[in-house]
């Protein structure tokens, strides 16, 4: 089997040498292909939140997708998997699909300067393990994904020194030569792509820097992640737009035109049309995670189009529903307004709970923490924000 | 007007006393002896309603102590009724809420009018009498509606109590009965009480046999008693209780005494049992239960049972879900489905060998597979005998 490859679809723009802009983009491996801009599956121990494999293919039947294992959630599959010899994807129970492994649980509070020279610390059920990039490499050799993302130091945010975040930048940068080395000795890995990732916190020069130093190894790669811009990933959507998109903007001017761009996060779908606009092919699913876990369900109206060689979207805000929720983006069922709602979260949606079952009844089973209740939401959210990247993807083919 | 429940027997074992038959009631078709599993609060704890359909669930049981609690009946009224409120198509049954109040409750007190209770919400005192018992599941709307019992712990030792309870529970019968509004659409069955005391079973399967009824009840029982008091109060009721009726023994659901009740004669099971075990961490397989936390899966590559039909065994490994057990959600959902899945295909193993007349064979199997050294509990070999089926 060949390795996974990235293809931007969208024409290049007419002479000019800029990356930033909006790309349609297809990921292949073997009979799998999902098309960019997309998402991944972001999973808990090898699973989507509440959802078995069965479920799971009541929300996707028949679409390709993709999936995140963090490696903080499925380090204590190594053991098994040695002995299992079949790669992690098989023994969570969706070997039909590609598969992506990183290293930082993007929903949770990380873990923050436990990391030892050049060893990471990586929060597990059972404590901290200080991973070096021989043991990471052991990891990945077992459990086999169709791309990962090389060690690195990211615990870096906002409140991060210049001097955190030129380390992060360096450590990174060698962690990466190493992986990279023992990924070209290994046999193993012939089928699988790695993912390089950029540092350099909210420093515009250390990003230029880590964005540079790896752009050297463009061949050796399918993608590039913008990491480290949180260790919480509970409060991302807090983080100002304006901080973080010159960022990106600057930094991709300096990666390779028809690599793949990651970032991963509970991102406002508003920043995501931003990132996507910056160039940006693959995001993750932490922010219908998120949704769900605050009893929340996703019912934005929007519009898309293609203007000045950006997609613009309108959020329509919705008058009829009187909620407080935090955003524009949700309503909460577990407030009381949806005692008597006999309507589904989503009149105009398809999705398996929003087809069969009423607000009144989700309140109510979120409300006596019946776990039915989770499962329903998950369905809608994850359904909803497929949705919303399959608009964008029509919106780019349309233009 | 035709009642709402028909009972056709389609075979009848020529050894034991175990039958299959078709219940058709007005939401579905059920196919006896059924097991039901319990939907308390108006969910299968993490299943989807279209999960239970495909392991071919056909009847759940909802809490009527539970869902007037929450969502309550004015809101259950609005939905019209809790078929529409979950989402689910196919048959359903309510407990009349007594035994809840007297098994979960301190505070519960007892008298000719009800069983007065305290909300654990907010500290209230309510009286449930019979009458209102039947107002809520009339508002429900279940298929099967229960009716309100005296409920003494079977274990009790007070025979005057149980006496009293066994004629106060007939009198609540006929207060339920009167109280129905929905007599075409919802069976009233009654409950036959007793305790583990024979003649006043035999009383109360009598008194409740005067009353016109599509179906019965056996109550009083799975409440820690001895095995052997269990199955021969199973047996007394059911050889009390017409042939052509329903008999549903209530809070059966190890696999065991599922087929020995079903020698015994009798059609309905419930309990919480497949669901609760599995958020603990246990799979049921056809040689008994296994705890999936123990570390000897960490490297068990195969399926919690070969050849098992459910989606997680299809998909998922011992040692996959030794990891995720009692941590992730998702392991209730997958292990669920499995025990669920295996209680359905016992039943329809059952039913299956009674209609070749393979029942006795099944049982001797089934019996094998859970003893492979036949170190057989005296009381199977006691009740299977009472019923002409020798263990080997």
């Amino acid at each position: 089997m060949e390795q996974a490859l990235f293809s931007v679809v969208t024409d290049r723009p007419n002479g000019i040498p800029s990356t930033n802009g909006p790309r349609l983009g297809t990921l292949k491996h073997s009979n799998s292909q999902v098309d960019t801009p997309a998402f991944m599956f972001y999973t808990k121990c090898g699973s989507v939140p509440y959802i078995s494999r069965e479920v799971f293919e009541k929300i996707l039947p028949d679409d390709q997708a993709l999936f995140n294992f963090p490696l903080p959630t499925c380090l204590s599959f190594y053991q098994p998997l040695k002995e299992f010899n079949r790669g992690l994807n098989t023994f969570v129970g969706l070997e039909k699909y590609l598969s992506c492994c990183s290293i930082t649980d993007c929903v949770e509070d990380n873990l923050q300067g436990y990391n030892k020279k050049d060893s990471v610390a990586v929060k597990t059920k059972s404590g901290n393990q200080l991973i070096n990039y021989e043991k990471y490499m052991d990891i990945i050799e077992v459990f086999k994904p169709t791309m990962y993302v090389t060690l690195s130091i990211s615990d870096i945010n906002l409140d991060s020194s210049p001097s955190a975040i030129e380390k992060s930048v360096n450590i990174t940068n060698r962690l990466f030569k190493s992986c990279l080395e023992r990924h070209h000795q290994s046999e193993i890995l012939k089928q699988s792509c790695v993912i390089a990732p950029i540092q350099g916190g909210y420093n515009v020069q250390e990003r230029i820097r880590s964005a540079t130093f790896l752009s050297e190894y463009q061949n050796d790669v399918l993608g590039f992640l913008f990491d480290g811009f949180f260790t919480d990933g509970s409060i991302v959507e807090e983080i100002p737009s304006d901080l973080i998109l010159p960022i990106v903007n600057k930094t991709m001017e300096c990666l390779p035109y028809d690599k793949m761009k990651i970032i991963f996060g509970a991102w406002t779908p508003s920043l995501i049309i931003d990132f996507i606009n910056s160039g940006v092919d693959i995001f993750d699913s932490s922010f219908p995670y998120i949704t769900t876990e605050r009893n929340s369900a996703l019912i934005f109206d929007y519009s898309l189009k293609y203007k000045n060689e950006i997609i613009i979207m309108d959020i329509h805000h919705n008058t009829d529903e009187n909620t407080d929720s935090s955003n524009d983006y949700e309503i909460c069922l577990t407030d009381t307004s949806h005692f008597e709602k006999f309507v589904p979260i989503k009149d105009s949606c398809t999705c398996l709970t929003c087809k069969k079952h009423t607000r009144s009844y989700i309140h109510h089973l979120l409300v006596s923490n019946e776990l039915l209740g989770s499962m329903l939401l998950t369905i809608h959210n994850l359904h909803y924000f497929n949705k919303f990247f399959k608009d964008i993807r029509e919106v780019l083919k349309k233009k | 007007m035709e009642k709402p429940l028909q009972f056709d027997v389609i075979a009848s074992c020529s050894t034991s006393r175990a039958r299959t038959s078709l219940m058709k009631l007005p939401h579905y078709t059920v196919e006896t002896p059924v097991f039901m599993p319990v939907g308390t609060k108006g969910s299968v704890k993490s299943v989807l309603p279209e999960q239970l359909e495909n392991i071919n669930c056909q009847i759940i049981l909802g809490n009527t102590y539970h869902l007037g609690l929450r969502p309550g009946v004015e809101l259950l009224k609005k939905a019209k009724g809790l078929h529409n409120f979950m989402g689910w198509k196919r048959a359903l049954l309510t407990d009349s809420g007594g035994f809840q109040m007297v098994s979960l409750l301190h505070m519960a007190e007892i008298n000719e009018q009800g069983v007065n209770f305290e909300s654990p919400y907010d500290g209230t005192r309510s009286l449930l009498t019979p009458e209102k018992s039947i107002q809520i599941q009339n508002a429900i709307g279940a298929d099967i509606i229960m009716q309100l019992d005296d409920v003494v712990p079977t274990t009790s030792k007070d025979n005057e109590r149980m006496e009293e309870a066994t004629y106060r529970t007939t009198r609540w019968l006929d207060r339920c009965l009167s109280a129905h509004e929905r007599p075409n659409e919802q069976n009233i069955f009654p409950i036959v009480q007793g305790g583990l005391i024979e003649h006043l079973r035999k009383l109360s399967a009598n008194l409740h046999l005067e009353r016109k009824v599509n179906g019965y009840a056996i109550g009083g029982l799975s409440g820690g008693e001895a095995k052997e008091d269990f199955w021969r109060m199973v047996l007394l009721s059911t050889q009390m209780l017409p042939c052509d009726k329903p008999k549903y023994v209530m809070g059966v659901g190890f696999a065991v005494d599922l087929v020995i009740c079903c020698a015994l004669g009798a059609d309905m099971f419930d309990c919480v049992f497949p669901t609760r075990t599995a958020r603990f961490g246990c799979a049921l397989t056809s040689s008994g239960q296994i705890s999936l936390r123990h570390k000897k899966f960490r490297m068990d590559f195969g399926p919690i049972e070969k050849n098992c039909s459910c989606s997680t065994c299809k998909t998922y490994t011992r040692a996959y879900i030794h990891q995720i057990v009692t941590t992730e959600a998702v392991s209730c959902n997958l292990l669920s489905v499995h025990n669920l899945n295996y209680q359905m295909q016992l039943m329809k193993g059952i039913r299956e060998s009674i209609k070749v007349n393979k029942f006795p064979e099944f049982v001797q199997q089934f019996m094998i597979n859970m003893y492979p050294n036949k170190n057989y509990p005296q009381w199977c070999i006691d009740a299977l005998q009472s019923v002409n089926i020798e263990l080997k």
